[in-house]
C-alpha cells in the first residue's frame, strides 16, 4: 500500500471518527426540535398615517428567513427550529436543524446570557416516570440574532429574550423530554407559558414528549422580498419538544 | 361679541395644551404599579443536591424600600410613589422613587432605553409599540436584603395624545435580578415566603448567589400626573 493510500484511509479514518463523536455529542445532548407562536408589529411601509401590521410568524417562517428563503414557503419541512442548551446551563443557540440528514444548517440565535435557577419535582408520580429526570429548571436566555440569508430574504439582526422552564436530567445534566401529560406546572399561567397549537405552527411529529415551554420578546430585522423592515415581538410562545433528531 | 368668543375658545385650547405638554427644562411624572412574578434560587450551598427554586413575587412598595437600601419589611412613607419619568415624544424613559411633597427624585432605580419603535396614529392618539431594555439598580446599603438589581427586556406600549404625551404606559418585562444573602435567617417574606429555619449547629442559615428569575412582569403607568420632576 503506498504512502498516499494509507494518508487518505487515515484521514478518512479521522473523519469517521470525528462524526462519530459529533454523532455522541448529539445524541448525549441533541437540539430539542422547538415549535414557535409570536406576534409581530411592524412599521407599514409607504403610508402617509404612521400604521401598524401585525405579522404572526412561526418557525418555519424564521427558518425561511434565515435560510434566503420567502416567508411562507412550504418546501423543506424538514428544515426546522431547534434549541440548544448545554449541559451545564451556560449557554443556549436556536439553530436550524436539517431532520432529513440530522444535520445543523445554520446558527439562528447566539447565546448572549442564560440566568437559571432549578428546583426538583416534588411529584413522585412524574418523578417514577421521569426515570433519571426529576428536575425543573427556570431559565431566562437573550439570544443575539445572526445575520442570515439571503439579497432578497433574510434576518440581519434583533435580539430575543427567552424565559421558560424545562426538564433536566439530573444525571447528565442535559435537557432532556418528558411525556406531554406530566409536563404541567402550577405557574405556566402567571409566566404567561402555553403550548403552541397546530393550527399556528405545525409540528410533522405527534406531541408525545415535551421538554419544556417558554415565552419570548424582542426584535428581529427581516428582510422579505427585498423590503427591509424591524419587527418587535412583544409577545410569542416556544414549545420545546423531542429531539430534533427523531421524526415519528 | 363674536370676537371675544373665538379669543375665548383659543384660549381655553392654549391652557389646555399647557395642561397636557411637559414644560422645557421638565419632565412628567406617573404612578407605576407592577407586580413582578418570578422563581428564585435557595438552599444552594447548605445543600448542592437538592437546590431548590420558589415562586416569588415583588412589589411597588418592595421596589421602592430596595431603591432606598431599606428593609423590604419596611413601611413606605405615604409620600414615595414608585414613578415614571417621561417627556413627551421621548421613548426613553426613567423609573424613580418620586417624592410626592417635595416633588423630587429621591433615587433613580433604572432607566429604560428604547431599542426599537413602531408608530401608529389612530384619530388624535399615537400609539407606541416600544422594545426597551431595563438596568435596574438597587442601593444595597443593608447587607440582609441585597438585591442588587438586573437587566429586563420591556415589550411595552405607549399610548400617548396628539402631542405625543404619555397618556398610558402598559409592558411586559422579562429578565433577572441577582443578590446576596449573607448570614440571615430572617429572608424577607415578601420576596420568597420562605420560612428559613436554623442549621443543627445553630448557625444561621447563609444563601447566597441568590437569583431571583423574572420571567412574568407587568408593568403600567399614566392617568393622573403624580407632578412633574424639574430636571437638572
Amino acid at each position: 500500500m503506498s504512502g498516499k493510500k494509507l494518508l487518505l484511509i487515515g484521514a478518512a479514518g479521522l473523519a469517521g471518527f470525528a462524526a462519530l463523536t459529533v454523532w455522541a455529542i448529539n445524541t448525549a445532548n441533541p437540539p430539542r426540535r422547538t415549535t414557535a407562536s409570536l406576534t409581530g408589529v411592524a412599521q407599514r411601509p409607504l403610508t402617509q398615517l404612521a400604521t401598524i401590521d401585525v405579522l404572526p410568524l412561526n418557525s418555519a417562517n424564521l427558518v425561511n428567513l434565515a435560510l434566503g428563503r420567502r416567508v411562507g414557503d412550504t418546501n423543506f419541512p424538514k428544515q426546522v427550529l431547534a434549541l440548544t442548551v448545554t449541559c451545564d446551563l451556560t449557554a443556549a443557540n436556536l439553530i436550524i436543524f436539517d431532520q432529513s440528514v440530522s444535520n445543523t444548517l445554520a446558527t439562528l440565535a447566539t447565546n448572549l446570557s442564560f440566568d437559571f435557577v432549578q428546583s426538583p419535582i416534588v411529584n413522585p408520580t412524574i418523578a417514577q416516570a421521569l426515570g433519571s429526570t426529576n428536575q425543573i429548571v427556570r431559565f431566562i436566555a437573550r439570544l443575539q440574532i445572526q445575520p442570515s440569508g439571503s439579497v432578497s430574504n433574510a434576518l440581519r439582526g434583533g435580539v430575543l429574550t427567552v424565559a421558560g422552564r424545562a426538564h433536566r436530567d439530573t444525571v447528565t445534566g442535559c435537557l432532556a423530554p418528558v411525556p406531554v401529560h406530566l409536563d404541567t406546572d402550577l405557574y405556566d399561567k402567571t409566566f404567561l407559558l402555553k403550548d403552541v397549537p397546530r393550527q399556528k405552527d405545525r409540528d410533522k411529529a405527534s406531541l408525545i414528549d415535551r421538554t419544556g415551554l417558554a415565552q419570548v420578546i424582542g426584535v428581529l430585522d427581516v428582510v422579505a422580498d427585498y423590503v427591509t423592515n424591524t419587527v418587535i415581538i412583544p409577545t410569542g410562545n416556544l414549545s420545546i419538544r423531542r429531539s430534533a433528531e427523531i421524526i415519528k | 361679541m363674536k370676537v371675544w368668543l373665538q379669543l375665548g375658545v383659543m384660549t381655553l385650547v392654549a391652557s389646555g395644551l399647557l395642561a397636557t405638554q411637559s414644560i422645557a427644562g421638565t419632565s412628567d411624572v406617573y404612578r407605576i404599579q407592577t407586580l413582578i412574578h418570578g422563581a428564585s434560587q435557595w438552599d444552594l450551598n447548605n445543600n448542592p443536591g437538592t437546590p431548590r427554586a420558589q415562586a416569588s413575587q415583588l412589589r411597588d412598595v418592595d421596589l421602592i424600600n430596595l431603591g432606598r437600601g431599606r428593609s423590604l419589611t419596611n413601611i413606605v412613607p405615604a409620600n414615595e410613589h414608585l414613578a415614571l419619568v417621561t417627556q413627551c415624544a421621548d421613548n426613553n424613559m426613567r423609573i424613580i422613587v418620586y417624592d410626592k411633597t417635595t416633588q423630587s427624585n429621591l433615587v433613580t432605580l433604572g432607566y429604560l432605553q428604547a431599542i426599537s419603535v413602531i408608530e401608529s396614529l389612530r384619530g388624535k392618539r399615537y400609539t407606541r409599540n416600544v422594545i426597551s431594555e431595563l438596568t435596574l439598580n438597587f442601593a444595597n446599603t443593608n447587607p440582609s436584603n441585597e438585591l442588587t438589581g438586573g437587566i429586563f427586556f420591556a415589550a411595552g406600549s405607549i399610548l400617548s395624545d396628539s402631542n405625543q404625551c404619555l397618556i398610558s404606559y402598559h409592558a411586559n418585562l422579562i429578565g433577572a435580578l441577582g443578590a446576596s444573602f449573607f448570614f440571615t435567617n430572617t429572608i424577607v417574606t415578601n420576596v420568597t415566603d420562605i420560612t428559613v429555619t436554623n442549621t443543627i449547629t445553630n448557625t444561621y442559615y447563609v444563601v447566597s448567589n441568590f437569583t431571583v428569575n423574572v420571567s412574568s412582569t407587568v408593568l403600567t403607568a399614566g392617568g393622573k400626573k403624580l407632578g412633574t420632576l424639574i430636571e437638572p
